[in-house]
């Protein structure tokens, strides 16, 4: 029973250990910290957006290009396609023997 | 009751005024404002993290934090209390990290951390605290660290940073009665957890 008493008043005087607390003093030169991280956050932020400025007009440029390869590349095709077809189709009639212009001729 | 009425109008209107200047992005009002909650911001996260570095650099944490989302504040909660509850948010979500980070330890992982007996941190103890409770405060700061979130916060607001349960109940965005529960159910575990200790450390 007095043990009991005993632990029961170690636990309430444990649990005042805490009252009349003095609030601890911030450490000096912290607005000098805190705004050395705000502009550094900040600076961080433009530079990201003007790499991403950067990166979408490259993006732009790149899809232009490609676009004008593309035509470039399907006039260039339908030239040679016009030019060469007749050709074409000829040479592969012949190759698996399909120079037969009519279906009577087979007999 | 004229007067103390007309000091509370007086403070909202200061407070508000504040609000704008820090809205339309004026330096010297957020200055103001860093002034004005530094030491409570710097105590409310040492009171959980319990280590000068850490509490100060949540802290700048925490007005960063005000200073990108100031815009969006919406005056239905004191500019203090909306500080307050940005600053137990990031202190709990530092410890919750650091928690995640020792459950890779091996100790860890084999002994659990549910039935963990009781154990005075050995972090830097609060500089308020007197030479000669260092030894008991200790044992409470481990035995608040097992209590369940809610309890927690409420009971180290209440008892670091001396908060009054009503300033609490804004804080976590309860209502005073809640605020008055958690602390009993608080106290009772804490008693409890000490209790057990005493027992076994005899």
């Amino acid at each position: 029973m007095a043990q009991e008493r005993s632990i029961s008043e170690e636990v309430e005087k444990t649990l005042a250990a805490l009252d009349g607390i003095a609030p601890a003093e911030l450490p000096p030169f912290f607005y000098t910290r805190l705004s050395g991280r705000l502009e550094q956050g900040i600076a961080k932020a433009e530079k990201g957006w003007s790499v991403l400025l950067q990166l979408s007009v490259a993006a732009c440029f790149l899809l232009l290009a490609l676009n004008g390869w593309s035509i470039w590349q399907m006039d260039a095709g339908e030239n040679i396609g016009a030019q060469s077809a007749p050709a074409g189709v000829e040479e592969f009639a012949e190759e698996y023997g399909l120079d037969v212009s009519t279906t009577y001729q087979l007999n | 009751m004229i007067c103390t009425f007309s000091a509370v109008n007086r403070t909202i209107l200061q407070e508000s005024e504040l609000i704008q200047r820090l809205q339309s992005g004026e330096q010297g009002a957020f200055r103001q404002l860093i002034e004005q909650h530094q030491t409570r911001v710097y105590n409310t996260c040492w009171g959980f993290v319990r280590n000068p570095e850490d509490a100060e650099d949540l802290a700048q944490e925490v007005f960063v934090e005000v200073h990108h989302s100031i815009k969006g504040f919406r005056a239905d909660a004191k500019l203090s209390s909306w500080i307050y509850r940005i600053s137990v948010t990031k202190s709990l979500e530092f410890l919750r990290k650091k928690k995640r980070k020792k459950r890779f330890a091996l100790i860890q992982r084999i002994t659990g951390n549910a039935n963990e007996e009781l154990h005075p941190i050995p972090d830097n103890l609060h500089p308020g605290i007197q030479l000669e409770q260092k030894e008991r405060a200790q044992l409470l700061f481990a035995a608040i660290d097992k209590l369940p979130d809610n309890q927690r916060i409420a009971f180290t607001m209440h008892k670091v940073e001396g908060l009054p349960y009503q300033e609490i109940a804004e804080i976590m965005d309860m209502t005073l009665s809640s605020v008055e529960s958690l602390m009993f159910r608080a106290k009772k575990n804490l008693q409890k957890l000490l209790g057990d200790y005493y027992r076994n450390n005899e």
